[in-house]
């Protein structure tokens, strides 16, 4: 049994409150801890008090979007080297673009699999493997 | 530019030759004015209301000065006069020489009248195909400029068509972008929940199980509602919506549809002051979609408890209904573009709420199409919350 302080522990931050659910349940169901956020600045605050493993964001949310939230990240000392997933349902090759250059890892467009997101995330945190 | 007076010029010092040949002439149907001198005809070239002739008849041997002189006089003044050269033969080479300095032709004396009157029907066929000409080149001239406004003016209007479908396509591939956005949020709810009872159906609980499927259920009516909608815009855009016009006591139309949300929302209360009857054309199932698209954004924006008034006007041209509640309200700055397909504003609330921001859109779009207006106005008691004001003609 793997203590939960040992788990990986993702912070999803999405308007969608059921794609909250979906993530939430999908990732604790294969061993992930996460937390969630509705907004990008609940997020950042959540993330000072809890440093995560991996950020998952999407773009469009209220108060701080997604893309501001990840230049933020970048340039908070304790948290820039935490990986970024951007998770969007904006999938024109410049929504990509900007995701990237705000300071995402990787970007990801809605809809998903769920089983493509968690490899995702084990190649975020484990780039050699 | 040569009269139509057919003028000619006779300079010859014997008067019997001059007399002789101008009755002639005239008798021809010319105008004519004979001159004994070289002196008297250029004093008459220099009158302010010289008319220049066709043809000018010189003898080429004068006593004040040379034929060739009173030439050259002439065709300073009026280049396009021809000159005849009047000589005996005696003077043959210099006669010659004449028309090489610029004379039409030269006659010689004895004068046969009937060369004089050939040679002058030719100057003056010659002198009318000149004009002629001129005044072709004259029209050709004014087409042409005719010609270039009007592609002129046809350029400017093509750039500014080219400059408005510009603005529509850009507005277009904008639409399409945000609709393909607000399509895939539904679907990959849809999509992930779909697998997440696919792959754990037998370990997730029955609790788990209901509510994915409510998830689900209420994922893909977001989508067939957003399908509607678009499909809706999309006829607008196009002007393919069609009215069954009835006249309707808009009085009683209002109250029903007022009863029928309270009924459906029975948690919120509506106001509403029946007045006296009014007759306006209206198509009942349109007006009555963009009463709910209003309505269910009030229901939609508000907290727990929600107040709904609506109050009429009969005013001379129009009738006005406005639609306020004391919900959070639209801030003064996004009014009209809360109008813009996909509008709603970012704050928490409002991202809660179901719908793609299509309803207001709607709303105009079918109002327009009947002649009404729509906009966000304040609220008479200038209290907080959204007032919706429609005006119809009457």
């Amino acid at each position: 049994m793997v203590e939960d302080k040992d788990k990986v522990l993702v912070l999803v931050a999405d308007d969608e409150e059921n794609l909250l659910l979906l993530l939430k349940d999908n990732l604790e169901e294969r061993g992930f801890r996460v937390e969630v956020a509705n907004n990008g600045e609940l997020a950042l605050e959540m993330s000072c008090k809890k440093k995560p493993d991996i950020f998952i964001l999407d773009v469009e949310m209220p108060k701080l979007n997604g893309l501001e939230a990840c230049k933020k990240i970048r340039s908070t000392p304790e948290l820039k080297n935490i990986p970024i997933l951007i998770l969007s349902a904006y999938a024109q090759p410049e929504d990509i673009q900007k995701g990237l250059k705000a300071g995402a890892n990787l970007y990801m467009t809605k809809p998903f699999k769920i089983n493509e997101l968690v490899e995702t995330i084990h190649k975020i945190l484990h780039p050699q493997t | 530019m040569y009269s139509d007076k057919n003028e000619i010029y006779i300079l010859d010092d014997e008067p019997g030759v001059r007399q002789s040949i101008e009755t002639i002439l005239i008798g021809e149907g010319y105008h004519v004015q004979s001159f004994a001198t070289g002196l008297e005809l250029i004093k008459n070239l220099n009158q302010s209301n010289f008319t220049p002739p066709v043809a000018a008849l010189v003898d080429l041997r004068l006593p004040d000065m040379s034929g060739v002189t009173v030439m050259e006089k002439i065709k300073d003044l009026s280049p396009q006069t021809e000159v005849i050269m009047l000589t005996g033969n005696p003077d043959l080479t210099s006669a010659v020489d004449s028309v090489n300095a610029g004379a039409y032709a030269y006659i010689l004396k004895p004068y046969n009248l009937d060369e004089i009157k050939n040679l002058l029907n030719k100057i003056f066929e010659k002198a009318r195909l000149v004009k002629e000409n001129q005044e072709l080149t004259e029209r050709l001239k004014k087409w042409n400029e005719k010609l270039e406004e009007e592609v002129h003016r046809r350029t400017v209007a093509l750039n500014e068509s080219y400059q408005k479908l510009q603005t529509l396509y850009d507005m277009r591939t904008q639409f399409i972008s945000i609709m393909s956005h607000e399509l895939r949020t539904p679907a990959t709810a849809v999509m992930g929940f779909a697998d997440t009872l696919k792959d754990g159906w037998t370990r997730l609980s029955p609790e788990k199980i209901k509510q994915y499927l409510d998830v689900l259920s209420l994922e893909a009516s977001r989508m067939v509602r957003l399908m509607s909608e678009i499909f809706e815009i999309s006829k607008i855009q196009e002007g393919k919506l069609i009215f069954n016009l009835e006249e309707l006591n808009i009085m009683q139309f209002l109250r029903e549809t007022i009863q029928d949300f309270r009924n459906r929302y029975p948690q919120f209360s509506i106001g509403f002051i029946e007045g006296a009857p009014v007759k306006i054309k209206l198509d009942p199932v349109y007006f009555k979609s963009v009463l709910s698209h209003i309505m269910m954004n009030s229901i939609k924006y508000s907290k727990e408890h929600l107040n709904i008034m609506v109050f009429t006007e009969k005013k001379e041209n129009e009738f006005i209904i406005r639609i306020e509640d004391d919900g959070p309200g639209i801030p003064r700055a996004v009014r009209e573009k809360a109008f813009e397909p996909f509008f709603r504003s970012m704050d928490d609330v409002n991202r809660k709420t179901p719908g793609a921001g299509l309803g207001l859109t709607i709303a105009r779009g079918i109002l327009n199409s009947m002649n009404g207006t729509i906009q966000i106005a304040d609220k008479c008691s200038g209290g907080e919350g959204c007032a919706v004001e429609i005006s119809l003609p009457l």
